[in-house]
């Protein structure tokens, strides 16, 4: 336990800590990002497609794309 | 029966050979030591590497050279051949690399395993290479007692390479010692015969200390304290390396075939690299020469020469036998060939790679990935419906093509489940139990999820098994409605299946799910008993009461099996952690 602790004083000694927060915000930021990619060049695809049922699904992507963001941010 | 008897007297040698002698059983000492800093080094490299050597391998073996490279510098850093040879043996299991380039590894691995005889002769001898083993043995057993699986393995590492010290310290003690009394060098042979003779106890020691880097840091510290003479130690290295493939041999015979491939490669490597080394060993022995005084080798400095004459004779090897790569892949695979059983068990698990998490975990989502194209095609046909005729089409043309199939097709899903699914299934947790070992707590999440997807599979064969029979039976039926309503069961899982089959090649892994989630929305607004239709049918004398039964129970087995199957597809073919967990959320 008190080796543990020591650690766990090292890793903070040494940043390595807040290394790991500062690695989980850069993950969280990197997923967030290719959602909002994917959500903007979906709604690209949809001005594009002149096949009304291509449209609907692609509608379709778009919404759960947009949960699934939201979902994320909260 | 020869292992069972040649133990026993194995074990009375060296105690006879302890008591007779202290410097013997010094260096006997130094052996033990040396095997078990190699034990704990592998054991570290297991837990420390986080998986960077899969991934390297994943993607550096695409040609036999590049293979042949990436198993000389893995093996250099790792300095364990059999490590990597575990590994590779996993990833051909599971496809993730060819036949060629795994044995492209192997042969640059044999070159790899040459620089443990360069820091054994250019260190272990040189300086008192003991006193740097003191302080990582202490750092390692410090690492090793911290509850993170990284400290543990760096800790292991650390006294691994400790006791490798520790132990070539203990065999040059050995040997200067024993010098004073019993000089070995008088029993050196000249010409062939001894060149035969010492390669004979090189490859005898080695299968008996089952490593033949044990073996060579033995040999260097003899000739380094002058008890063996260089020529034969040259012979003595040669035996070595064929002594190395007899162990893998017989580690092979338990493992599946393409661990036999591997072994019977290495064998074949070996024994043409011996070969060509006895036929040409004076030459070698003049190219050493040459190279040493170019490259400031002195003279004298016979450990060293060995270990450029143990790099020099791998290189040749692999030049002479990689140009036949394709060529032994071809005979490998038949000579090994993969029979299609009565019964089913797990095609890409070996025992020896469970010890690896990442290469284990690579394993076992191939397995399960295996498990599930067995499932599925057998639930097509519990649907009376043949594969072939509803690939490649697009979910809105699935019903109609449901309707038009309805020949029912006889499949005994019990005896499926008993023969196929049955046996693969325990193979499965079985080997995720024997590979938890060594994981963190990503790996163990990771494989649990693999556990669940398969109990889910499993599921799916026994709730196909319940609804085929009505199937079988309404899908020709008088009755209009109840024929729509089970062909609408059918298409809905058919529907399902066929979204999974168009994700699963997806590299996009938001594509992946937001796919799974739109087919799960789908699914839940299908759902007979929650959208009410069922009720209706029934209000409206459509369908009678005893069909009303049926459907409600088989609708209630067909949602479940579209559910489990998309929970399925989410475990197998989404990797990220973050989206996992974003997808549990939603």
């Amino acid at each position: 336990m008190k080796l543990d602790k020591l650690f766990t004083k090292l890793e903070i000694f040494f940043n390595m800590d807040s290394d790991k927060q500062k690695e989980n915000t850069k993950k969280r930021e990197k997923l967030l990002g290719l959602l909002m990619e994917k959500i903007n060049s979906k709604k690209e695809k949809i001005k594009d497609t002149k096949s009304k049922e291509k449209k609907e699904k692609l509608k379709e992507e778009l919404t759960m794309l947009k949960k699934l963001s939201k979902k994320y941010q909260l | 029966m020869f292992r069972k008897s040649f133990y026993p007297i194995f074990l009375l040698l060296i105690a006879y050979l302890l008591f007779s002698s202290e410097d013997a059983k010094t260096i006997v000492a130094g052996i033990a030591i040396f095997l078990i800093g190699m034990v704990f080094m592998e054991d570290g490299f297991k837990l420390f590497s986080g998986g960077i050597l899969e991934k390297i391998l994943e993607k550096s073996t695409k040609t036999v050279p590049k293979a042949i490279t990436t198993g000389f510098v893995a093996t250099a850093v790792v300095q364990s051949s059999s490590l990597l040879t575990i590994i590779v043996i996993s990833f051909l299991s599971a496809e993730l690399i060819s036949l060629s380039g795994a044995i492209g590894v192997i042969f640059g691995s044999n070159i790899g395993t040459t620089t443990t005889a360069w820091i054994v002769s250019s260190f272990g001898v040189k300086i008192k290479i003991a006193h740097y083993a003191m302080p990582m043995l202490i750092f390692g057993v410090i690492f090793r007692f911290n509850e993170k699986k990284t400290y543990q393995g760096m800790g292991n590492v650390l006294v691994g390479l400790g006791f490798v010290f520790l132990g070539i310290g203990y065999m040059k003690e050995g040997f200067e010692a024993l010098k004073s009394g019993l000089d070995l060098a008088q029993f050196a042979i000249d010409g062939y015969l001894g060149v035969l003779v010492y390669i004979i106890i090189g490859a005898v020691a080695t299968v008996v200390i089952q490593s033949s880097s044990a073996t060579m840091a033995l040999i260097i510290t003899a000739l380094a304290t002058g008890q063996i003479e260089y020529t034969n130690a040259l012979a003595l290295a040669i035996g070595a390396n064929i002594g190395t493939t007899v162990t893998a041999i017989i580690g092979s015979l338990s493992s599946n075939a393409n661990g036999k491939r591997l072994a019977v490669a290495h064998f074949i490597f070996n024994v043409v690299t011996g070969f060509i080394a006895i036929v040409f060993l004076y030459q070698l022995a003049d190219i050493v020469d040459y190279l040493s005084d170019f490259i400031g080798i002195g003279q004298t400095d016979y450990a060293m020469k060995l270990a450029l004459f143990h790099t020099i004779f791998n290189v040749i090897g692999v030049l002479a036998v990689a140009p036949f790569t394709n060529r032994l892949v071809v005979f490998l695979k038949g000579l090994f060939n993969e029979e299609e059983k009565e019964i089913q068990r797990a095609k890409y698990l070996d025992n020896v790679v469970s010890s690896v998490p990442e290469a284990a975990i690579k394993s076992l989502q191939k397995e399960v990935s295996h498990l599930y194209d067995d499932t599925t095609d057998a639930l097509i046909k519990a649907l009376s419906l043949d594969k072939k005729s509803i690939t490649g089409y697009e979910n809105n043309e699935l019903l109609s093509l449901v309707e038009k199939s309805i020949t029912p097709i006889d499949i005994d899903t019990q005896e499926f489940y008993d023969k196929k699914i049955k046996y693969l299934y325990s193979d499965i947790i079985n080997y995720a139990s024997l590979s938890q070992g060594n994981m963190n707590i990503e790996q163990l999440d990771t494989t649990y999820s693999l556990k669940v997807a398969c109990r889910q599979i499993v599921e799916t064969i026994k709730d196909s098994n319940e609804i085929q029979k009505n199937i079988k039976l309404y899908i020709n039926h008088k009755n209009k409605y109840i024929k729509a309503e089970y062909n609408f069961l059918r298409a809905t899982i058919i529907k399902t299946l066929n979204g999974i089959e168009q994700l699963r090649n997806d590299d996009d892994e938001i594509d992946i799910l937001t796919n799974i989630k739109l087919l799960e929305e789908r699914l839940k607004k299908l759902d007979m008993i929650g959208n009410g239709k069922i009720d209706t049918l029934i209000r409206e004398n459509k369908i009678e009461p005893k069909m009303a039964t049926s459907l409600i129970n088989d609708s209630a087995f067909s949602y479940e099996i579209s559910k489990n199957l998309l929970n399925v597809a989410y475990i197998l073919w989404i990797k990220d952690k973050e989206l996992l967990e974003l997808g549990e959320e939603l």
